[in-house]
């Protein structure tokens, strides 16, 4: 079971809270028998006294009501008599109803005796008095007197003896009941004031252990939280108990814990962000550099790209005059090669004509071969003749020579004008395709003109994107910088929370290791050297004496 | 055409002519006229030596192939070629025959005395149907014994009698 401070509260109130009830209990026991005692007292006591009281008084008023009829009044009226008689049965009657309610009153057997002996004395005394009245009104007052003086006082003495009897045994019942009533308030306050002695014990007690534990946990939770606003994080202190005070504390260490994991976290990352910080001033101030060499760059590419499109405009007026050129020489090429093919026609027709001429030469070389062969047959006769032909056939010969040759050179002219013709008419689609390529040069390089235009327009609005870029990199080399300095601000605040991984603790860590080491050794050293004798090595350098030089030195 | 006969005279005039690679003279007296080639007519049954017939002037004339009588091998015609019409003797009667040639050159007078004799030797040809032989500009002429070359082609039994 869990015995938390509510439980222990609960539990000394509780018995605190019993014993004030037992307490109370018992008083209000006491008060009721009290209470009864006194009741019975007031209700049955005292109107016993005042009827006794009454008894006493009336009987008293008889006997005087009686004396006052045996003393004479001087010149009485006739109802003084009478009256005083009545009066007299007036009292005997009060006195019977008196005895009557005291018998209801009591249930003592004391008491009834008494009354009955009282009851007695009383009729003994009502006969006397009429024996008196008797006298009395016979004359004989003398009688009356003596018997009024003796016997009635005596009798009436009697009476009242009796009624103080009955009044001392009622006096007597007060007294004992004032005595136990008496007797029981000191027991009770005997008894209220041990519960009460107790009670408060046990509270005071009770209360003491639980507030020192109270205290005392609180107290370790005050030096926590004290610890924890000076910033030390390294303690974790033993929680015991199983009390709101243990959770207390066991909810603050696991606060401590989470709060030391978060600083060593955000130390770690302080410093991340500090070489980060560092390394992104470095950074961007060489990206200031390079862009306001890149704005350099851009400016003169700004200038070659004007001047590229400079050119390139030349370029495309080029070759719109080539264009022109290319279209005429593909004209000419044209009309040359209709030239050369009228040409080609004449030539032929040369031959047409040079066979005609040839032809007459060989039938006219015919025809002197002919005359020669007359000529030989006419023999003599014929001598001159056969001369002239032989020159006619000379010149036949020669001029089928010429003719032939003629033929020849046309045939090898109208050859090489049909070859010029066919190069030409060869050379007509490569001008015109030379001529169209030129156009789609043309345009290449009036839209390269308008692409370059536009270039040149980029590059100008790269130039100022690269200026643009060399302020906000500068800035940003501005902005790293004090990104720096505020992450040194930032880990030399996280330094006021002290953790285990601090320089502090490091160093306790330090100083803790060589403790443990040479423990291990000794013990390995130990069990080497069980045979008696000890290994002197001079070599090693990490053994165990050297370490506790260094430790004694340090 | 005997040797001495040729050397009966002091001079011959004489038409070369060439037939294949070899250039051959025909006395001019033989030689009725040159003419351009005509069409031949084929005359079935004819030997080679004489394919078929011509017509010069209306008269029909056989045309005899001086080329296989001689064993001249046939190199090829051109524009050059020329019919030849000779009026010779066959058997004792006057015939006119049409000889082929490949190019007619001159007339020229030749002295007898060059003439030699063909070898006797050479078979390169058929001894009997050349008269003989002499040293042209262009090398040795031959000189065919026409009358014995036609007598034999008329004596032939496929020959066309004239």
């Amino acid at each position: 079971m869990r015995l938390t401070i509510k439980t222990k509260l609960v539990a000394t109130f509780g018995l605190v809270f019993a014993l004030w009830g037992v307490s109370t209990g018992l008083a209000v026991t006491y008060l009721g028998n009290s209470y009864e005692r006194y009741q019975e007292t007031v209700e049955r006591d005292i109107p016993q006294l005042m009827t006794l009281q009454d008894l006493a008084t009336r009987s008293k008023e008889e006997r005087l009501t009686l004396s006052e009829i045996l003393i004479g009044l001087p010149n009485a009226p006739e109802t003084h008599i009478p009256r005083l008689e009545a009066l007299l049965l007036e009292r005997a009657e009060q006195i019977h109803a008196l005895e009557d309610q005291l018998a209801a009153q009591t249930t003592d057997p004391a008491i009834l005796d008494l009354l009955a002996r009282f009851a007695t004395l009383h009729d003994d005394g009502e006969a006397l008095m009429e024996r008196i009245k008797a006298a009395e009104f016979a004359g004989d007052g003398d009688t009356a007197n003596t018997l009024y003086h003796q016997e009635l006082a005596a009798t009436g003495e009697e009476i009242l003896l009796v009624l103080d009897q009955i009044e001392t045994i009622v006096k007597n019942v007060v007294v004992e009941n004032e005595n136990t009533t008496a007797a029981d308030y000191y027991a009770a306050r005997n008894t209220m004031v041990g519960l009460f002695a107790l009670s408060a014990l046990f509270a005071l007690v009770l209360a003491g252990w639980t507030l020192m534990a109270l205290s005392r946990g609180l107290k370790a939770s005050v030096a926590m939280a004290a610890a924890i606003a000076d910033g030390d994080l390294r303690q974790s202190p033993e929680v015991r108990g199983n009390d709101e005070i243990a959770d207390l504390l066991k909810a603050q260490r696991a606060m401590v814990e989470k709060l030391r994991e978060v600083v060593e976290n955000v130390s770690g990352a302080v410093r991340n962000v500090a070489a980060g910080s560092t390394q992104m001033a470095s950074t961007s101030e060489e990206l200031s550099q390079g862009a306001t060499e890149q704005a350099s760059a851009t400016e003169e590419s700004s200038a070659a790209v004007e001047q590229m499109t400079a050119n390139i405009k030349q370029s495309a007026e080029n070759a719109t005059l080539t264009e022109k050129m290319a279209s005429k020489s593909a004209e000419d090429a044209r009309a040359s090669g209709k030239a050369v093919a009228d040409a080609v026609d004449a030539m032929q027709t040369i031959a047409e004509r040079i066979m005609i001429v040839q032809e007459i030469a060989r039938q006219t070389d015919l025809l002197a071969l002919n005359a020669a062969v007359e000529a030989a047959r006419a023999g003599e006769h014929g001598r001159g003749f056969a001369v002239v032909a032989a020159e006619v056939r000379k010149l036949a010969e020669r001029s089928q020579q010429a003719a032939a040759e003629i033929s020849s050179l046309s045939a090898a002219t109208v050859r090489t004008a049909a070859s010029a013709g066919e190069m030409l008419q060869g050379l007509v689609p490569d001008i015109e395709k030379t001529s169209a390529l030129v156009t789609e040069i043309s345009v290449a390089s009036r839209e390269l003109a308008t692409g370059s235009a536009q270039i040149s327009l980029s590059i100008q609005q790269l130039d100022k994107v690269t200026q643009e870029n060399t302020a906000a990199s500068e800035q940003l080399s501005a902005s790293a910088t004090e990104l720096a300095s505020q992450a040194d601000a930032l880990a030399e605040a996280i330094a006021f929370f002290k953790v285990a991984g601090d320089l502090g603790a490091t160093a306790e860590v330090r100083a803790e290791a060589p403790v443990v080491k040479p423990a291990v050794r000794v013990r390995s050293a130990g069990s080497r050297s069980s045979d008696g004798g000890f290994d002197f090595d001079l070599g090693d350098a990490n053994d165990d004496l050297d370490q506790h030089f260094k430790r004694s030195a340090a | 055409m005997s040797m001495s006969k040729l050397k009966s005279e002091q001079t011959l005039t004489v038409v070369t002519l060439t037939l294949g690679r070899q250039t051959l003279a025909i006395p001019t007296r033989f030689l009725r006229e040159i003419l351009d080639p005509l069409p031949v007519t084929r005359v079935p049954g004819a030997g080679s030596q004489v394919p078929g017939v011509v017509n010069v002037r209306g008269s029909v004339v056989p045309l005899a192939d001086l080329g296989q009588a001689l064993a001249i091998p046939d190199v090829g015609q051109d524009d050059r070629r020329r019919f030849l019409v000779l009026d010779v003797e066959v058997a004792g009667e006057a015939a006119t025959v049409a000889v082929a040639a490949d190019a007619v050159h001159e007339v020229t007078t030749i002295d007898t005395q060059t003439i030699e004799p063909v070898p006797a030797a050479a078979i390169a040809w058929p001894p009997e149907f050349l008269s003989g032989l002499y040293r042209g500009t262009e090398g040795f002429v031959l000189l065919p014994d026409l009358g014995q070359i036609f007598s034999n082609l008329a004596n032939r039994p496929q020959a066309v009698p004239l």
